[in-house]
């Protein structure tokens, strides 16, 4: 209850942020207050695709349930809620034109940032770090030293990336395996470690029997990486063009993570039915799971919700430069508008 | 406070005694036999589901054996380096007399070339599909046997790039010079998987799901379980650490008979579970409680209703049988109720098998002729005795009729008035009082107490009087009286009942009083003045005793105003409820408290305060009392 109160302070405080933004910047025809448009759902719907970072999940809740309720539509949005993945990279379908918001990792967005097509933070959703390395305690692995020359399980393509820069900075020498989304190398003993999501694989590999006690686990935060992931992003140039219609779209989505938090079991349902339309598999025992470790993760710090903390992008622009992979160094202001 | 117990029939008594027993017993015999009889049915559904799980778990592993077999040959076929028309051929050969291989893959990824083929039929065409996805090479059926050099069995997976349907595959690693480069993959379509265990009937309603070895429910008829759950989700989901630890034995691929209890509905089911041999996957069987135990459950039923029926019967029987032996018996209590005399002539038992009835038959007999007999013989002493009684109260009249006459106290002299009271505690007692003039110049006074009780104490207690009234005129001196009296007493008692007596003479002119006390209670001198002089002294031994009497006497001078008071035992040994006597000093204090005394009021007082004082149930001594006053008319 309190930490509810507290997120909708929170919530009123980004608000308030983003009703000054658009009095600065936008021109008065242009100002409509959220209340206005929330009290008169606007007839005309604008059109827009929201492509997540990963499949239909729990860990995308906020979107479902802010559609789901129509908070999307009282900000005069219509909103479609596309699957990425490794099939349809966020980063891609935004600089394609595919999506006009997606959901990335804070470094991946500040890796992809460059002066051709500079990204905007709208919110930063995660406040916390949920990378680990996990092993089984059978491999004989006790510290981090012990992964050289051990097989390490990292997921393809940006997803893990900050994982590679990770033993990179850690001067480990592992023999890097490239993994899909399956548990099923780690569980068959293919891998000596793997990298996992808390919200997420950490749980599939309980629920294949293994017990926390039979685990071995690096949690990236205790080693220095302590990186926040999953923000709300969209091109600076669609910013441009239609800054009101990004502030309403972070709002109705905040709203909809409320909403969200605030009604697990309607949420989890709602999840579910988009994971059995998209033909994924789904249960509500992981997925309920999930919804409650991102409630752990948006209320780290409850009074500062979707807010990206200037240390966070610090970090991550620390990491990418030491592992010589920031091209284009990120002004805090104009990457995350307060 | 005894409540009393409202009688019963001897039919409700046994009835309600035998279900008492027959409820215990049947409660011992459904404890003992249920489970008995659960242990056994939990034998046989173990063995009866262990039979089907077996029998379903070897159509599968047929299945994947096969693969097993095929993809070897195949994995041969492909070493020999043989030419790809051959090899397409014998694929095409192995997909058609194989219809169970719904398709076959070989993927290479290394550095010089990548590329997958997928082969299938399509109704009679051979089609060989070129994978159209880059990303095989992160598929657990590629990666797997490429990273661990073992065959692999995947999870079910949907295969895009051939047959487009959900398969179960088998990988084998094809290795080049020692290194694994490639993959051979022989596919089965998931569905022959999923419609060999949904035909699965086990019971009534029980069914059948396959586990993968990572605790993926695989198939289940429940389609939203399938290939969403693990078993170790739903084990979360229902806060069952039961369901979690099965859920490890079947990925260690043990096999168990296992009871669940409340994991949802039905609530309560038995499962057995045991691996494929193959892919070490899992078969399970599953049944709900009721349908396991059903024929128990009709066994108890039966039983409970063989058991209330054969009490019923019982009830019936013993109802039947305790009225028959009744009867008879209410009969006779009928015939006893009517006969006012509760005696009746006419009371008979009517004839009967029984034992009991028979013995109860004569003797009622002999006991109705012996009350007969006893009623007459009482009816003939009744008459004795209420003849006797005529006699013994014609006898009282006569004794009290020997004793003078209160109301006639003019015959006492003028200046002597007396008073006495005597009470038998029978009809007839043995005390006496007497007085009378012996001439005009002495007035005798006398009490006497007879030992005993009855006829034989009020005909010795007659003679005394007798002899007294007959001899005091000429021997006129108390003590001459008495020793005479002594000697008739020895001479005429057989019996020797001996008698107390204090017998008195006084002079009419002087007031002197000349008195002989043999063995009789004290002598109590009341004086006008209150003063209560008491003459305990006796002068003989009771008479009737001893042969040779010496008795003296006693003379004391009488005042005017002065009252003799003389009483038997019957007044100092009266008992009261504390077992005291009344005593001498009660008698005493009864005379100091009088005020204005004359003989009657004495006698009363002394009477009244005895008969308050003693137990009424107590008193079997004759009462006395005789009080005489003297006053000095000159």
């Amino acid at each position: 209850m309190r930490s509810s109160i507290t997120l909708l302070i929170g919530i009123a405080l980004i608000f308030a942020g983003f009703c000054l933004s658009c009095e600065k910047k936008t021109s008065p025809e242009e100002t409509i207050t959220s209340q206005e448009e929330k009290s008169v759902p606007p007839t005309h719907l604008h059109k827009v695709r929201y492509t997540i970072k990963w499949l239909h999940q729990a860990q995308f809740a906020g979107a479902y349930m802010a559609k789901e309720m129509g908070f999307f539509q009282q900000y005069g949005l219509d909103v479609e809620i596309i699957q990425g993945g490794v099939d349809n990279p966020p980063y891609k379908a935004l600089i394609n034109g595919k999506t006009e918001f997606c959901s990335m990792n804070l470094i991946t967005a500040v890796e992809r940032n460059n002066p051709e097509f500079p990204l905007i933070n709208l919110a930063q959703i995660s406040q916390k770090n949920s990378s680990w390395l996990v092993g089984k305690k059978t491999t004989g692995i006790k510290n981090l030293q012990d992964l050289n020359g051990r097989k390490v399980g990292v997921w393809r393509d940006e997803a893990g990336d900050h994982i590679r820069y990770f033993l990179n900075d850690n001067k480990i020498r592992a023999q890097i395996i490239p993994l899909d989304w399956s548990v099923n190398l780690f569980l068959n003993d293919a891998i000596d470690m793997m990298n996992v999501m808390s919200y997420n694989e950490y749980h599939r590999i309980l629920m294949a029997g293994m017990e926390p006690e039979d685990l071995v686990v690096f949690n990236l935060s205790d080693y220095g990486y302590d990186l926040v992931d999953d923000g709300t992003y969209t091109s600076r140039a669609y910013y441009i063009q239609h800054p009101e219609l990004c502030k309403n779209f972070t709002k109705a989505l905040i709203e909809g993570w409320i909403y969200a938090l605030n009604h697990p079991d309607e949420t989890v349902n709602v999840v579910v039915r988009y994971m059995r339309d998209n033909h994924l598999p789904a249960n509500y025992n992981h997925q309920y799971w999930m919804l409650n470790r991102m409630r752990e993760r948006i209320l780290e710090n409850p009074d500062k919700v979707g807010y990206l903390n200037p240390e966070d992008l610090a970090l991550a622009e620390e990491i990418l430069k030491r592992n010589g992979k920031l091209a284009y160094p990120v002004e805090y202001k104009e990457f995350f508008l307060q | 406070m005894k409540t009393e117990t409202k009688p019963r029939t001897i039919a409700f008594q046994i009835i309600s005694f035998m279900f008492v027993v027959l409820v215990a017993l049947f409660i011992i015999s459904i404890l003992t036999t249920g489970r008995l009889m659960h242990s056994v049915m939990e034998s046989n559904a173990r063995e009866s589901f262990g039979n089907i799980t077996k029998i379903n778990v070897q159509t599968i592993d047929q299945t994947l054996s096969k693969m097993v077999i095929l993809g070897r040959d195949l994995e041969l076929l492909i070493k020999d380096n043989n030419h790809e028309t051959d090899l397409n051929l014998h694929i095409r050969q192995l997909l058609t007399d194989n219809p169970e291989i719904v398709s076959v893959c070989i993927a290479y990824a290394n550095k010089s070339h990548t590329f997958s083929n997928t082969y299938l039929l399509q109704g009679a065409n051979f089609l060989i599909n070129p994978s159209i996805s880059d990303d095989f090479s992160y598929k657990d059926w590629f990666l797997l046997p490429k990273l661990t050099e073992k065959p692999y069995w995947s999870d079910p997976w949907f295969d895009s790039d051939g047959t487009g349907t959900i398969v179960c595959s088998y990988s084998i690693p094809l290795f080049i010079k020692g290194n694994v480069e490639g993959v051979l993959r022989l596919d089965t379509s998931m569905e022959n998987l999923r419609q060999i265990v949904s035909s699965v009937r086990v019971k009534k309603t029980g069914y059948a799901f396959l586990i993968s070895n990572n605790g993926t429910i695989v198939a289940h008829p429940q389609d939203s379980l399938a290939m969403n759950y693990t078993i170790f989700d739903l084990a979360e989901q229902l806060n069952s650490p039961k369901i979690r630890s099965i859920g490890k034995s079947i990925v260690n691929r043990k096999s168990d008979f296992v009871h669940l209890n409340k994991i949802g509905i039905p609530a309560n089911v038995w499962m057995f579970y045991q691996p494929v041999p193959t892919n070490s996957w899992s078969l399970a069987t599953v049944a709900p409680d009721r349908e396991v135990f059903a024929d128990l459950y009709n066994l108890m039923f039966i039983y409970i209703g063989w058991v209330l029926l054969a009490f019923l019967i019982i009830a019936i029987a013993i109802w039947y049988r305790t009225r028959t032996i009744n009867q008879p018996l209410e009969r006779l209590i009928q015939s006893i109720e009517k006969s006012q005399s509760g005696v009746p002539a006419t009371a008979t038992l009517p004839d009967s098998d029984t034992y009991e009835i028979q013995v109860l038959n004569t003797n009622f007999y002999r006991l109705k002729n012996s009350l007969k007999k006893y009623a007459e013989s009482l009816q003939e002493v009744t008459a004795e005795k209420d003849q006797i009684m005529d006699e013994v109260t014609f006898a009282s009249e006569v004794q009290l009729n020997l004793i003078p006459n209160n109301q006639k106290s003019f015959t006492l002299p003028p200046n002597i008035s007396a008073y006495g009271i005597l009470e038998p505690a029978g009809l007839v007692g043995g005390d006496l009082y007497d007085y009378f003039s012996v001439d005009d110049e002495h007035f005798l006074f006398g009490i006497a107490d007879v030992v005993g009780k009855g006829v034989a104490a009020a005909l010795t207690m007659t003679m005394v009087s007798t002899l007294l009234r007959t001899y005091a005129p000429q021997l006129k001196q108390p003590e001459k009286i008495l020793t005479y009296m002594n000697k008739f007493l020895i001479e005429n008692n057989p019996d020797y009942r001996f008698v107390t007596m204090l017998l008195g003479i006084i002079d009419l002119k002087t007031g002197t009083c000349t008195f002989s006390n043999a063995g009789h209670t004290p002598l109590f001198l009341l004086s006008e003045d209150g003063k209560i002089t008491k003459y305990a002294q006796t002068h003989s031994t009771a008479l009737g005793i001893l042969e040779n009497l010496n008795a003296s006497s006693e003379t004391i001078q009488l005042k005017s105003g002065d009252e003799i008071v003389l009483c038997t035992d019957g007044i100092t040994e009266a008992v009261n409820q504390e077992d005291k006597l009344f005593g001498t000093d009660r008698l005493e204090k009864v005379l100091k408290n009088l005020k204005y005394p004359e003989p009657e009021s004495t006698a009363q007082a002394i009477l009244d305060a005895v008969k308050s004082f003693a137990d009424p149930e107590r008193q079997t001594d004759d009462i006395t009392i005789l009080v005489v006053k003297y006053m000095n008319v000159s």
